[in-house]
This record gives C-alpha cells, structure tokens and sequence, in this order.
C-alpha cells in the first residue's frame, strides 16, 4: 500500500502513548528543610544531573565579608527541571524549596508563611475552575507532595518540627525525610527512623500513608508485590536520603576520607526507593489524592465560608 | 606593665643553693588541692555535645545515651544543669564541672535564648567577688567561674543563624569561647574547608572575641601555637563513645556501613586537636584568663558601681544574696543591665 506516511510513522498505539505521556508525567514537588541540609543536592541526585551548581566546588563562592545579611525571611523559590534519562519517559519537575526556613530567631510565623503559598495555588486552581469561560490549558501548579527534611538529632521530634510537620501535612501529601543520613552508624539509623516514626504517632501528626487505601484496593494474589512494595515502603519512612554533586563515572558519590558512598545503592540509603515512588509509582496517586482530598477539602472550606 | 625600674642584674649563685626546687614545692602543695576546670557546652540538641565531652575526657562525664530514647519532656526555655566529676590522672586531680543546657536553640521563637547562660556566667563572677571581698574569707575560693564555653554550629556549610550571631557575640564577651563545627563527618573535606572559611569571615565580620586571645606576655612560641591553632578554629568535630575495628585496631570511633572514621585521626577530624588545646597547651591559660579577664572586667565594673552608690547614698541597694540563685523558668528581662546601672552590688542578676 502505497502511503501518505514517511517511513518512520508511529502506530496509532505509540502515539498515544507518547500523548499520554507527555500530558501526565509533570509533578509539583515542595521541599521543606532547613538552609544546608542537602534539599538542592538532593534535587540534584533526584534527577541525576547538577541542576544547581555546586559552587563550592570550583571555588568561586567565598562570599563578601562585608556583603549585608540580606532579607532573612523565610522565601520558597520555584525551579523547572525537564528530567531526561535514556529509556524512560521524561518528566516535568517543578521543584519548590523553602530558603531560611527555621532561620530567624523568631520562627513561629514559618508554617503559616509555607501553608499560604501551598493555598495560594489551591486559590488560584479553584477561581480557574469557577470562570465561566475556563481554559484548558491552565497549568496546574499545586503542590503534589511535599518532603519534610528532619536532621538527624537522636531525638524525637521537636515542638518546631511537630506544629510544622501538623500544619503542612493537613494540606498536602507530606512525606518526611532524614536528610544528609551519611553520616549515621546503622544503630543510628534505626534509631531515628523509630524515634521519628513514633513520635510522628503520638502527636498524631498527618504524614503520607502508603498502606491507607490499601483495603480499598481489591487485591488479588498478583498484587501480593505491591502490597509488599507499598508494606516497604511505609516500614521505611522516614526515608533516609543521602545525595551528592559529585560524580565519578556513572554515579554520584559521596567521597570522604574514610570510604565512598555510592548513594544509588539502596543499602546506604532511600534515595532510589523514593525516586521509584516520586516518579514512577506514586506520580499519579500523589496528584489523584491531592486533587481529590487536600484540594477538595479547601475547596469545600473556602466555599462554604461564602 | 610595672613602673620602669633598672632590671635586677642576673647573677649565678656560685654554689648550687636549690631554690630551684620552688616549682615542685608549688607542684606538690597544687597536686595537694586538686584543680578545678568549669567547661558550658552551648549548643541545640543532637549536635553530639554529650558525646564530645565524654569523648574529650575518656570518661562518662555527661548523659548522651540515656536521653535518645527517654520520653523526656520538651524543655520550653534553656535550663543550666551542671554536672561535676573529679578525675585522676598521674596523680594529678582535676575536679570539672560539665555545664549542660538544655533546651538552647531548641524552640519555635529562641529569642534571648542565651539569656540563662549570660546570666549563670555573670553569677559566678559575682559570687567569686562576694566571696572574696568578705571580711574572714576561706583559705581557697571554690572556683565555679566558667572557663571554657564549646559553642556547637551545626554542619551546614552556611552563614551562621542569627541565633549563633547573637549567642556568640554575648557569650564571647564574658567568657572564652571555643566555637566547634559539630558532626563534622557530615561535611566532605573540601565542604569542611569552605565551611571554615565562610565561619571564618563571619567571626571577623561580627568581631567576636573568640579565644585565645593577644597578649603580650607570651613567648614566641606560644604566640605561634596562638596563630596555629586560630587558624584551625572552628575545630571539625567528631565524636564517639565507643571503640570500633579499624585496620585490626580498637580505637574510638564511628562504623558506618561504607566505612569507619577513626576520631583520633587527624586526617579525618580535628578532635586530638580541640583535645590537645584544651588539656595539652591551653588548659592553665583559659582558667588563668577567665580569672585575670573576663573576672576582672566584671569584678572592676561592680566596685566602681559600689564606689558610686557609696557615694551617693540615695541610691538604693538590693540586699545581699549570699546563695547562687537558680534561674527561674522564664528569663528574667533585667538580665542584660549592667550591674552599674542600678546600683547593685550583689545579686542583680535576679
């Protein structure tokens, strides 16, 4: 049969993948965390190329002595990052950090300051969504889930990290984070996880649930692996992160004198385990349940308040 | 420096005479009395202060491993909790009093966070004088003066917190500060080094007088050990409790999966140097300059105030407290005013 198609066309099926995939794989990411505990290396290793530049390496960031302490309230900047890796779908991360969170002496206006701009976006979907004329192309900038980056302390939880923690996770899909985790001893490791973990419990603090729907799920015996999976998951929160800028061949590693890290090897760290859930098989459920749980209960509130 | 007078001629006794032996009469009589070393360890929690203290030490000085797993309660303000011990070492006692604080940098608003260890400071001065301005003193006046304060900053590789600018600048003013970066296995060895210098550039930027200090009465090398180690400050940190397997060795350290650090090895941290300093060269010096400048300084502010409220009799004075107060649990706003300006002598620090 002769064609009006050049050789090279795509099946009917292969485009509407390539449809699909290019309309659903974006994600809105927040993360949450003080200055210097690792959130733009973590971006970095996340999408596995130097998105923001590692200053310090070439030497060229010692800063002005006499440069002005500039405004030192809390900001939340906003990034793009196109993440492009060989054979998989690319996908658009529009990545949120806090700058000066737990900053200032005086904190207690951060969870306040951090809710605002999660409903700012909420507002802005919800006077779309009540246009007469609406348009469909409007891009939606909610917040999809947010990561909550804890130090390691050896300590339970800290009466700034509880009334945050509460306050934001009421919003959006909040999932915490031990960050910089490298330099934990394997005891200390567990420790904190558990000492995280349960005091996230006793102060009833509304963190992501990976088995929470999971009785709605008709589970048949083929998903006896994502029950597993999502069992894993949840007995590994927090989610211990280690990131790196440096990269030596293939991977990023973390070189100290005493050894190299290799931070994709999930022994050392969650970094893989929560990469597979942020984008491959949590992407979608993190929109759904922000849509339809966190969004809807504004929306609920703030038409009811008319 | 004395009025001039021509220098005494040295001359050589043409026998041995032995009075020589007036440093080991000095020895003894000190070995005798033991001495005291009164060390504060400020710092938000988990940055590892208990852990250094014990590590600084070899000894259980201070409770690390208790408090991981206690419910303890959340401390709403900063609390003082000194804990003392006496070691033995060749015959040599040293009686420490470690200096806790909880709580310090630990709430949602820390706003004069430092307050209750400004004041703590400021009370064993004013004890130390009351004690020593009575009519019958005692032979030896109890040393609880603070001598050396290990401020703890928090591996960020950042500009210091206003919190730290503000904590450092009042506490260096009245006492010695050592200012420590805390788990500093958590920085690679360049972050390390810029961390220092970015710390560095912030201590001379906020002029903090951060210890040791100039003098002119040290020798050359004492000067050049000064400059060495100002270099090295802020020490990286790392402690440890335990003993691990290195290279077939038990030494004190951290097993992590990707390997161990060795905290007495240099090339990994700088803990035998902040150990070195503080019990190895610097020890007398920061007992001696808390003593002849940071008391000093309070003890001649106070009697000129008692000078001027002896002459002007209209002035009101407080009564005198002859007991360390305990801070109550709020701290109290008339902290920070010098004592000068009210008159008081003793115990304004309520």
């Amino acid at each position: 049969m002769s064609s009006l198609l050049p050789e090279t066309a795509f099946t009917a099926e292969e485009i509407r993948q390539r449809k699909f995939t290019k309309k659903s794989l974006s994600l809105n990411l927040l993360l949450i965390g003080e200055n210097g505990i690792g959130m733009k290396t973590f971006v970095n290793s996340l999408c596995k190329m130097n998105y923001f530049k590692d200053k310090s390496l070439d030497g060229s960031v010692l800063y002005n002595i006499y440069e002005e302490r500039r405004d030192s309230s809390l900001k939340i900047e906003t990034h793009t990052i196109d993440v492009v890796e060989p054979n998989t779908s690319p996908i658009r991360l529009r990545v949120s950090l806090t700058r000066n969170f737990a900053y200032n002496l005086d904190n207690s206006n951060n969870a306040k300051a951090i809710v605002d701009f999660i409903l700012n976006e909420y507002d802005l979907a919800l006077q779309e969504e009540l246009k007469i004329k609406r348009n469909p192309r409007v891009a939606d900038n909610r917040i999809h889930v947010g990561l909550y980056f804890l130090r390691a302390k050896n300590r339970k939880l800290n009466e700034f990290e509880i009334e945050n923690m509460k306050k934001i996770g009421e919003r959006i899909n909040l999932i915490p984070v031990i960050g910089k985790a490298d330099t934990l001893t394997e005891g200390e490791y567990i420790l904190n996880k558990e000492l995280i973990s349960s005091s996230i419990k006793e102060n009833n603090i509304p963190v992501f649930n990976f088995l929470e729907f999971l009785d709605d799920l008709e589970v048949s015996d083929d998903d006896i692996e994502e029950v597993t999976y999502l069992r894993i998951l949840q007995a590994s929160l927090p989610f211990g992160i280690i990131a790196s800028n440096f990269r030596q061949g293939e991977n990023f590693v973390r070189r100290v004198p005493w050894g190299l890290i290799n931070i994709e090897d999930e022994n050392n760290s969650d970094l893989k385990l929560l990469r597979s859930v942020l984008f491959g098989s949590h992407i979608q459920e993190f929109k759904d349940l922000t849509i339809n749980l966190k969004y809807e209960k504004y929306r609920v509130e703030k038409l009811s308040e008319k | 420096m004395s009025a001039s007078i021509d220098e005494p001629q040295l001359t050589q006794p043409q026998k041995y005479v032995g009075f020589d032996t007036i440093t080991t009469q000095i020895e003894n009589r000190l070995l005798k009395r033991g001495f005291q070393f009164n060390v504060m360890v400020v710092g938000r929690s988990g940055l590892g202060k208990s852990t250094l203290i014990n590590t600084l030490f070899s000894a259980g000085l201070a409770q690390s491993t208790g408090r991981k797993v206690s419910s303890e309660p959340i401390e709403k303000t900063t609390e003082i909790k000194v804990n003392s011990h006496s070691l033995i070492e060749n015959n040599v006692r040293l009686n420490i009093n470690v200096i806790d604080t909880p709580g310090f940098g630990d709430q949602i608003n820390n706003e004069k966070c430092w307050e209750p260890l400004v004041k703590y400071i400021k009370e064993q001065h004013s004890q130390y004088l009351r004690k020593e301005l009575t009519a019958q003193r005692e032979k030896f006046i109890p040393d609880t003066r603070v001598h050396c304060i290990l401020y703890f900053i928090p591996p960020n590789g950042r500009k210091l917190k206003q919190l730290d600018v503000l904590a450092l600048k009042k506490l260096s003013e009245i006492a010695n500060v050592v200012p420590i970066i805390a788990k500093s296995d958590s920085l690679t060895l360049e972050e390390r080094a810029d961390f220092k210098k970015v710390l560095q550039n912030e201590f001379i930027k906020y002029n903090f007088n951060i210890y040791p200090y100039d003098s002119d009465d040290l020798y050359p090398e004492e000067k050049q050990l000064n400059e060495d180690i100002k270099s090295l400050i802020p020490f990286a940190i790392a402690g440890s409790e335990t003993e691990v397997q290195i290279n077939g060795e038990l030494v004190k350290g951290r097993k992590t999966k990707w390997g161990a650090i060795n905290v007495e090895d240099v090339s990994q941290c700088e803990f035998v140097f902040l150990r070195d300093f503080l019990t190895r060269t610097h020890l007398q010096d920061l007992i001696e300059t808390t003593a002849v400048v940071h008391y000093e300084s309070f003890r001649s502010k106070q009697l000129i105030a008692l000078k001027e409220n002896a002459s002007n009799p209209n002035r009101q004075s407080a009564p005198i407290q002859s007991q360390v107060v305990p801070p109550s649990t709020q701290p109290s706003q008339q902290d920070l005013k010098t004592q000068s300006s009210n008159g008081n002598l003793f115990g304004s620090t309520r």
